[in-house]
């Protein structure tokens, strides 16, 4: 399974910059920015789902991170610290947002919208699908996940999409492995139900979901 | 005996020896409902995994400033001391607590009525079973202790 990508560096160089910024050096934070912001908005972008809030997420999460620097301890590596700052972020956003209303299937047609239910679950995926197979693949994957309790949908984007191993996980969400493992297991059995509410509803009716 | 279907997950997360794999990939072949899940969660995970987005446009120094500049900010300080769920969690105890305070007995003396009733149940069990009503006609007839 492949792994999200987070800056290879020795722990001595994160720590360095750690001391640094919490001398108040803004140049050695910028430099700690610059190292986990990708792989942190990667992160709050596949659990959101939406680019300009996760932007917005990525600055509130290092505002939260220079706040709590003075109890991060040195012994530990630093990206599961700041991504479970992420995590903890996400989480209260999804739960701030239950009960927002999101407009589906703006650019499909019924008969793209019911193949790809159809094909979502019969066939298998393949590294050439078509850009409209993605599109539309895309707008369920996103209403099913949006679907997941805020937990269970951390801890899946972990895993699952992210390819994390599940002591990764479970050291982000800070909770046991075996916590972790559950949670990824509900998250799927989940996505499966929802999907068969759904494909019962025959797509298309938002109250389904 | 748990079906073949429950151990989806071990199948997904590669927990199995190769011989429960082997047995799983065959009841895949045939087992209509798990191909269908596996396929969805594949399709699903590809399809946000593979999801291009525009990288975020933040300049990392902004975002070092800002953050910076909000750091000694009130409102960032009180949130974060005062974490949303343990101040929830705090909240229900402290009502839970006066729930009960309001509820519990009074500790002050007993009213005659309670009185008979604590005496008539220590002279015998059954009649701490009785219902009020019945209790009161016992007390009535005299309460004698057979």
């Amino acid at each position: 399974m492949r792994s999200t990508a987070i800056p290879a560096m020795s722990d001595s160089a994160d720590s360095n910059l750690i001391q640094a910024s919490l001398e108040g050096d803004r140049n050695a934070f910028a430099v700690l920015v610059e190292r986990y912001q990708p792989a942190i908005f990667r992160t709050v972008r596949r659990t959101l789902g939406n680019t300009t809030e996760s932007e917005d997420a990525v600055q509130e999460i290092f505002i939260r991170a220079i706040v709590a620097l003075p109890k991060y301890d040195l012994r530990y590596p630093f990206a599961p610290w700041i991504l479970k700052i992420a995590s903890n972020y996400c989480i209260d956003q999804i739960r701030r947002r239950k009960t927002r209303k999101y407009k589906l299937w703006s650019d499909l047609s019924e008969t793209e919208e019911r193949k790809a239910i159809k094909n979502m679950s019969t066939q298998p995926h393949t590294q050439d699908s078509t850009h409209a197979d993605q599109g539309s693949y895309l707008e369920i994957a996103q209403l099913l996940l949006n679907r997941l309790k805020p937990k269970r949908r951390m801890a899946f984007v972990l895993r699952e999409i992210e390819g994390r191993e599940y002591e990764e996980v479970a050291a982000i969400l800070g909770v046991p492995e075996t916590t972790a493992r559950v949670r990824v297991w509900r998250a799927r059995n989940d996505l499966n139900t929802e999907f068969r509410k759904y494909l019962k509803k025959g797509g298309r009716d938002e109250k389904a979901l | 005996m748990r079906k073949l279907c429950d151990w989806f997950n071990q199948y997904r997360d590669g927990m199995m020896t190769a011989e429960q794999k082997e047995s799983f990939e065959s009841h895949l072949a045939t087992g209509m409902e798990c191909r269908a899940r596996l396929y969805l969660l594949d399709n699903l995970v590809h399809t946000i995994r593979d999801q291009h987005f525009p990288y975020p446009a933040g300049e990392p120094s902004t975002i070092a400033d800002r953050a910076y500049e909000k750091k000694g900010c009130w409102d960032v300080l009180l949130l974060s001391w005062v974490k949303p769920m343990p101040a929830w969690a705090g909240l229900a105890a402290l009502l839970v607590l006066l729930a009960f305070l309001w509820a519990a007995p009074s500790g002050g003396p007993l009213s005659d009525y309670e009185s008979l009733q604590i005496e008539a149940s220590q002279a015998k069990g059954e009649i701490a079973d009785l219902s009020d009503d019945e209790l009161e006609n016992w007390l009535e007839k005299g309460g004698s202790i057979q």
